[in-house]
C-alpha cells in the first residue's frame, strides 16, 4: 500500500532531472543583490512596525489631530518691525530730552548727541587748528 | 500518514541572509513536490517547468515578505498557485474551470480521512486524480504532497476554510468511489 504522495511523487519523478537543471538557471538569482530597500522596509515592517501597529496608529491619529487644531486655530502674526516707519523728528527730538532728563537727575553729563558729535566741524576751526599746529 | 507533516529543520534563516547553499537545500526539498502540484494542475510540462522555475525566483526576491520560517513551504505553494492562475489568465482559457476556483458549495466535513492505495491501483489513481475539477484537485494535491492543514490550504489558495473542507471531502469521495470500481 502506498500514500498518495508517494504515488504522486513517483510519477513524476522522471522530471526531476529538468528539475536538478533547472538550479543552473535560478541560482544567479540568488546570488544576485537584493532589492534592499523592499527588504529593508519588509524588515522594518515586521519587526518595528507591525508588533505594535496599534501604538503606532494611535501616534498617527494623535498628529493628524494636532496638525487640524493647529491648521483651523492659525492666525497670521502682525509684522510690526517689518511695517514699522522711522521715526519723525519730533519723535527722536522728544526722545532725546528724555535722555537729557533721566542723565540730569541720574547727576551724569548729558548724553552726546550722535549725530552732532560725528558732524564735521567749521571749516574755519580745521583752519586754526592748523596753523596752531 | 503523512511524513511531510513532522517539523522539517530546514535552513530559512541562512536564505534570508543569501546563503546559495541554504536556497540549494530548500530547492531541493520543494522542487518535485512544487512541480507535481503545477503539473497536476497545468497539465502541461514545460508550462509547469517555467512556473516552478518563476516560483523560486519569485523566492529569491521577496523571501523578506515571509514572516514565518516555519510556513515557508505554504509561502511557496502559494506563490505556485498564484502563478498558476496567472497563467490560465494568460491563456484566456478553461474559463468556466477557473471560476470554479472560487464558487464551491461550503459543506462541513469532520475532517479528511486518509487514502491508501494499492500497488495495482496506482494507475487509476492517477487518472482519477485527473478527472477532477481543478479546484478539488488543488485542494487535494495540496494535501497530499505537502500535508498541509485546511487552514494552510485556505491560505494557499486564497479560499474560505469550509470551502476547501467541501472540495476535500468531494474529492476523496470522488476518488474512493473510482478506486473502488476499478477494484471489483
Amino acid at each position: 500500500m502506498k500514500t498518495p504522495r508517494e504515488i504522486l511523487l513517483n510519477h513524476h519523478r522522471n522530471a526531476d532531472p529538468k528539475l536538478v537543471a533547472m538550479w543552473n538557471r535560478v541560482a544567479p538569482h540568488a546570488t544576485a543583490p537584493r532589492r534592499i530597500p523592499m527588504a529593508v522596509f519588509h524588515l522594518l515592517w515586521r519587526e518595528l512596525v507591525w508588533p505594535c501597529r496599534r501604538i503606532w496608529a494611535g501616534l498617527a491619529c494623535a498628529w493628524a489631530l494636532i496638525i487640524v487644531v493647529n491648521a483651523t486655530s492659525y492666525e497670521p502674526a502682525p509684522q510690526v518691525a517689518g511695517k514699522a516707519e522711522p521715526p519723525s523728528r519730533e519723535e527722536m527730538r522728544a526722545l532725546v530730552e528724555q535722555r537729557q532728563l533721566l542723565a540730569q537727575m541720574m547727576g551724569s553729563p548729558p548724553p552726546i548727541d550722535a549725530r552732532q558729535s560725528n558732524a564735521p566741524g567749521p571749516r574755519s576751526e580745521c583752519n586754526e587748528e592748523a596753523s596752531a599746529a | 500518514m503523512l511524513v511531510v507533516t513532522e517539523r522539517e529543520q530546514l535552513p530559512v534563516a541562512q536564505a534570508r541572509e543569501g546563503s546559495v547553499e541554504a536556497w540549494k537545500s530548500l530547492f531541493r526539498r520543494y522542487r518535485l513536490p512544487l512541480y507535481v502540484y503545477v503539473v497536476e494542475l497545468m497539465r502541461d510540462e514545460q508550462t509547469s517547468l517555467d512556473i516552478v522555475q518563476e516560483t523560486f525566483i519569485n523566492a529569491f526576491q521577496n523571501i523578506a515578505a515571509l514572516r514565518d520560517n516555519e510556513k515557508l513551504g505554504a509561502w511557496l505553494f502559494g506563490i505556485a498557485h498564484q502563478k498558476c492562475i496567472q497563467q490560465w489568465r494568460r491563456r484566456d482559457r478553461d474559463a468556466q474551470l477557473r471560476d470554479e476556483l472560487g464558487q464551491q458549495p461550503v459543506v462541513d466535513v469532520d475532517g479528511p480521512v486518509e487514502i491508501l492505495v494499492r500497488e495495482e491501483q496506482e494507475a487509476e489513481f492517477m487518472r482519477g486524480m485527473g478527472k477532477l475539477p481543478i479546484p478539488q484537485r488543488s485542494a487535494l494535491l495540496l494535501h497530499f504532497v505537502e500535508g498541509f492543514s485546511l487552514d494552510e490550504i485556505a491560505r494557499i489558495t486564497n479560499t474560505p476554510i469550509g470551502t476547501i473542507k467541501s472540495r476535500l471531502y468531494y474529492g476523496k469521495r470522488a476518488l474512493r468511489e473510482l478506486l473502488e470500481d476499478a477494484s471489483e
